[in-house]
């Protein structure tokens, strides 16, 4: 009955705390959120149902094939040889390794964009889902300052990652990236881009990212904070500004994650499978 | 219409290992930077990453959930047999794709459909009814040893430690029966006890395979199993680099193989190591050009080279050697669909051995040895031609 008890009560708070102050920012990632998540799954489904259609032993049904697929795949991860599931994510799966030995300037493109985005998606997690609701007594300017910080690292190695690619595919016109998925990487370097002005304009417009949230902080915010000191002089109405471009940076945030399954970005996902599946005979 | 245009294949023939792989490619290229077929072409659809994309657009235009709005209900299937297998793509993929496997599967499944290719038809009809590729009679199996009055005995009769697997290409092939002559002379001069099935032996279902006529790889290598199991000898020993990828690394997923598979370059360089041959130093300039089947597919890259320096050979490298040796463009059926395309690749390479300076260029597969010999011929090339047990032969044959 405790645990019943607690598991009302933690429901009861998670709705609070998404209900909590609805305002049109709210509703409007909600409501972004939830259509990305909708067509999202449509894409998984398309790509993943079409790996059923093919030869394997799973069963005769999609569903039952799935549950069975997962579940053998859910085994051979959490088994003894978790470890070696670890590392050949990390190495293989994050850090590229294969690649960096073929290629150093590809590797480096792929891997500033990649790590830049995951990067940015858990600084994003952490600020506004750990620290803005379900922790608050964290959330101190220090402590909020280095995530700051890495912000805007992570804002410098996404834009570092796609102008090398766009550089090499254009300028350079590398062979290999003839037939590369520009439309991607013009995505990254949209999300980059608004991600850094919309940040900038926060600083000027003096908004914490979150009511209860501290303001940015200048001592770590290495890029934003002298960048939004040079626009300064401009006097423009930066909340308005800061709004907006939000709710552009947000917009196509989602959309680069619902276009992943239907796009060549889904090698993000079939890779680490694929190096799951590759032992099996 | 050209032929291969407007094929099909069917996906339930296709593994969902290789439906997996074909969407972890990343389309970052690297292939396409050693692709040979690729190089020589310089066609995009022609590699790996076009042939992908290819695939995978079929794929979803016949049963995505979204068919209806591709539309592309056929492909052209040319563009996937423009492939030697050589698994170069294999080496250099950072995400590790296992494409020999993958572009065998759909080989596989396109077969399965539309039937094998026009070009491919003799071949595979000629495995079927003769036992070998090469439309000659069983009868003419043995005819490289009555040549020179070779005897061996039956394996299925008598009891032997080595079945010396000949292959079709130096069974039948005029040039290249001097392989099967001198792995019968040096086996004799080491004093082993083997034998040889004769008109028995079975063509190794390698071509069949390559070219995705499974039903009949997966026939040949019963038939084989059955046989090799049969005769109670512990080691296979063969001097085709094909036949040897085949039976080591094909045969064990058919069926139990019990005797151990050796390539003879393998038992070569043992021998010599264990100074069971003597040797006479041969003071050459050679370059050795990497068999796919016995390089990348198989991972033997030191016992060609160990015996060109117990021979006393200066190996000279090409700049592609390894894991990253050219195809000479001899396999995966290519050469009998893709004449041209073949001999694009071979050139290649002579030209890659001329780069070299060397005297000799030497490999250890009849079917590589073939298609640079070819390539020679036709560039008027003075670099020589040789297979690695002729090399061999000079060595020791002379103290024999």
């Amino acid at each position: 009955m405790d645990l019943a008890l607690q598991i009302y009560e933690f429901i009861g708070k998670l709705v609070e705390v998404i209900t909590y102050n609805w305002h049109p920012q709210r509703i409007y990632i909600l409501g972004l959120g939830i259509s990305t998540l909708i067509i999202f799954l449509i894409g998984v489904y398309a790509r993943v149902s079409l790996w059923f259609l093919g030869r394997h032993s799973y069963g005769k049904f999609f569903l039952p094939s799935l549950v069975n697929w997962m579940w053998e795949i859910g085994k051979k991860i959490f088994s003894r040889k978790i470890l070696k599931w670890v590392k050949i994510f990390l190495v293989d799966v994050l850090l590229e390794r294969n690649f960096f030995s073929q290629s150093k300037i590809g590797w480096l493109m792929y891997a500033l964009m990649r790590l830049g985005v995951i990067g940015h998606f858990a600084t994003i997690f952490f600020v506004f889902v750990i620290a803005g609701t379900l922790l608050p007594w964290i959330a101190s300017v220090q402590f909020l300052g280095l995530f700051d910080g890495l912000n805007d690292l992570c804002a410098c190695m996404i834009l570092g990652g796609a102008l090398i690619a766009l550089g090499r595919r254009y300028l350079l016109r590398t062979q290999s990236l003839r037939y590369f998925d520009v439309r991607c990487v013009l995505f990254v370097f949209f999300l980059g881009i608004t991600g850094l002005l919309t940040k900038i304009f926060r600083v000027l417009a003096e908004e914490p990212p979150m009511p209860k949230l501290p303001l940015v902080s200048p001592t770590y915010s290495f890029l934003t904070s002298p960048m939004a000191e040079l626009l300064l002089p401009l006097q423009l109405s930066w909340e308005i500004l800061h709004i907006y471009l939000w709710g552009v940076h947000i917009a196509v945030a989602f959309f680069f994650i619902a276009y992943i399954p239907f796009s060549n970005t889904w090698h993000l996902i079939a890779h680490p499978i694929w190096l799951l599946v590759r032992e099996e005979k | 219409m050209v032929a291969g245009e407007g094929r099909k294949m069917k996906i339930e023939y296709i593994d969902l290992r290789s439906l997996v792989q074909l969407d972890a490619c990343t389309r970052c290229g690297e292939c396409t930077k050693w692709c040979p077929v690729y190089d020589a072409e310089g066609d995009e659809k022609l590699s790996p990453r076009g042939k992908n994309q290819l695939i995978k657009k079929f794929i979803r235009g016949r049963y995505g959930l979204f068919s209806s709005l591709f539309a592309r209900k056929s492909f052209d299937a040319e563009n996937i047999h423009q492939c030697t297998i050589c698994g170069q793509c294999k080496f250099v993929c950072p995400v590790e794709l296992d494409t020999p496997e993958l572009w065998e599967n759909i080989r596989e499944a396109m077969v399965e459909e539309n039937g094998v290719l026009e070009a491919h038809r003799p071949l595979l009809t000629s495995i079927k009814n003769y036992d070998n590729p090469w439309q000659q009679p069983r009868s003419a199996r043995t005819r490289w040893a009555k040549k020179d009055k070779l005897v061996a005995r039956d394996p299925t009769k008598e009891w032997v430690d080595v079945l010396y697997y000949v292959g079709c290409t130096a069974s039948y092939d005029p040039v290249i029966s001097k392989v099967a002559q001198l792995t019968y002379k040096i086996l004799s001069l080491a004093g082993v006890n083997f034998g040889i099935l004769g008109r028995d032996e079975s063509c190794c279902g390698s071509t069949a395979k390559r070219v995705g006529e499974l039903t009949l790889f997966r026939a040949q290598a019963r038939k084989n199993l059955e046989i090799f199991n049969q005769t109670g000898a512990e080691t296979i020993l063969t001097s085709c680099a094909g036949c040897f990828k085949t039976i080591y690394q094909d045969y064990p997923r058919i069926g139990k193989l019990s005797p151990k598979v050796m390539h003879t370059i393998q038992w070569v360089a043992t021998m010599l190591s264990e100074k069971e041959l003597k040797i006479n130093q041969i003071k050459k300039t050679i370059t050795y050009h990497d068999p796919c089947h016995l390089g990348r597919h198989t991972g033997i890259y030191d016992a060609p080279r160990q015996i060109l320096s117990m021979i006393g050979a200066n190996l000279v490298e090409m700049d592609r050697h390894g894991e990253k040796s050219r195809c000479c463009g001899a396999g995966g059926g290519v050469s009998t669909a893709f004449p041209d395309l073949k001999s694009k690749l071979a050139m290649q390479r002579v030209k890659d051995a001329e780069e070299t300076g060397a005297e000799i260029l030497t490999t250890a597969c009849p079917f590589c040895y073939q298609s640079l010999l070819g390539a020679v011929k036709d560039m008027g090339s003075k670099i020589k031609v040789m297979d690695l047990l002729e090399l061999v032969w000079m060595s020791i044959g002379s103290l024999g």
